[in-house]
């Protein structure tokens, strides 16, 4: 007997969050989105614009193609190429990503810690 | 001055095509037992390695053994070092 | 500022000799003009399609498809060596240029310091 149509939505908000090792790294780059990009931006303190998207989704591109954390020059380059000159400056990822970018930008995009982090 | 060194037998496969005259080639460790076979090169091999393995005496005359402190001056005189392993 | 040759000899996965090789080429480009040379079973890390997600290891192959984005100056190979392998620069991750015997020497004479992994 149908009393009308019931529905029944089940909103689940999953918040887990992957496991990291003890310096926030993912351990499976597999395990990141964008969401939890946010998070662990969040932790860092930064709020992710369309500008820190660009460079995340840059790395991770690179990171899928060569297994390497593009080295800072290499990166510079590569935003130019894709995004003009104003973005592709060691001073803009300064100020997108703070005193250290290599690290923080790998921490965002779920990639390994690069070589010649501390 | 170019300096070889090779460290075993089998990187000898490795760099008998990038020894060029004028090049020394330096056996060390199991690269001394080269010293007793014919090669395209002459070389000089560290006397200790040699003697521990019961190989003086035994080596072609194309091998010429030298101490330690030869092997570091021959280090310190080279352009470059390649090693071989 | 002197030019630095790397010469990669060993194979890919046996040891770790490999991929320090290519992580200290990247890191030496930073500074100075650097080429590399593939002998021996060095030739085996170029090698396309290596999969090793179930070894639990890098497929750092993958890594050479950035040298020129690094600078590295020349990528070259033993041709004696990629012939005696059975393989053919087809079969490579990357295009390397084959040499020959006088072409390895003069590499080497070329740069100001050898490297070798």
């Amino acid at each position: 007997m149908h009393k009308g149509r019931q529905s029944l939505f089940v909103v689940l908000v999953v918040t887990s969050i992957p496991e990291t090792d003890k310096e926030g790294f993912l351990r499976n780059t597999a395990d990141w989105d964008t969401a939890i990009a946010e998070h662990l931006a969040d932790l860092e303190g930064i709020v992710l614009t369309e500008d820190h998207w660009e460079v995340i989704h840059l790395v991770r591109d690179y990171y899928q193609h060569y297994r390497l954390f593009p080295a800072n020059r290499v990166l510079v380059t590569k935003l130019r190429e894709a995004f003009g000159e104003t973005k592709g400056s060691s001073i803009h990822l300064m100020k997108l990503f703070t005193g250290k970018p290599a690290k923080h930008i790998a921490r965002i995009a779920g990639l390994p810690k690069p070589p010649n982090c501390d | 001055m170019i300096l070889h060194t090779i460290n075993k037998l089998s990187a000898l496969a490795l760099c008998r095509d990038l020894i060029s005259e004028g090049d020394k080639v330096v056996l060390l460790e199991d690269g001394v037992y080269l010293g007793l076979q014919p090669l395209p090169f002459a070389t000089l091999a560290i006397r200790v390695d040699v003697e521990a393995r019961g190989l003086s005496g035994r080596l072609t005359k194309q091998t010429e053994s030298i101490e330690y402190s030869e092997f570091v001056d021959l280090c310190t005189r080279a352009d470059k070092v390649c090693s071989w392993f | 500022m002197s030019s630095i040759l790397y010469v990669f000899s060993q194979p890919p996965h046996g040891s770790i000799n490999a991929q320090e090789g290519l992580d200290a080429l990247l890191m030496g480009s930073a500074f100075t003009t650097c080429s590399v040379l593939f002998v021996g079973q060095g030739l085996m890390q170029l090698i396309e399609g290596q999969s090793t997600d179930e070894l639990g290891t890098k497929n750092f192959s993958l890594g050479f498809g950035a040298l020129k984005d690094y600078g590295v100056n020349r990528i070259a190979c033993s041709k004696p060596d990629l012939v005696a392998s059975g393989l053919n620069s087809d079969d490579f991750v990357i295009d390397v240029e084959p040499l020959d015997a006088a072409g390895m020497q003069l590499l080497i004479r070329d740069h100001d310091k050898v490297l070798n992994f």
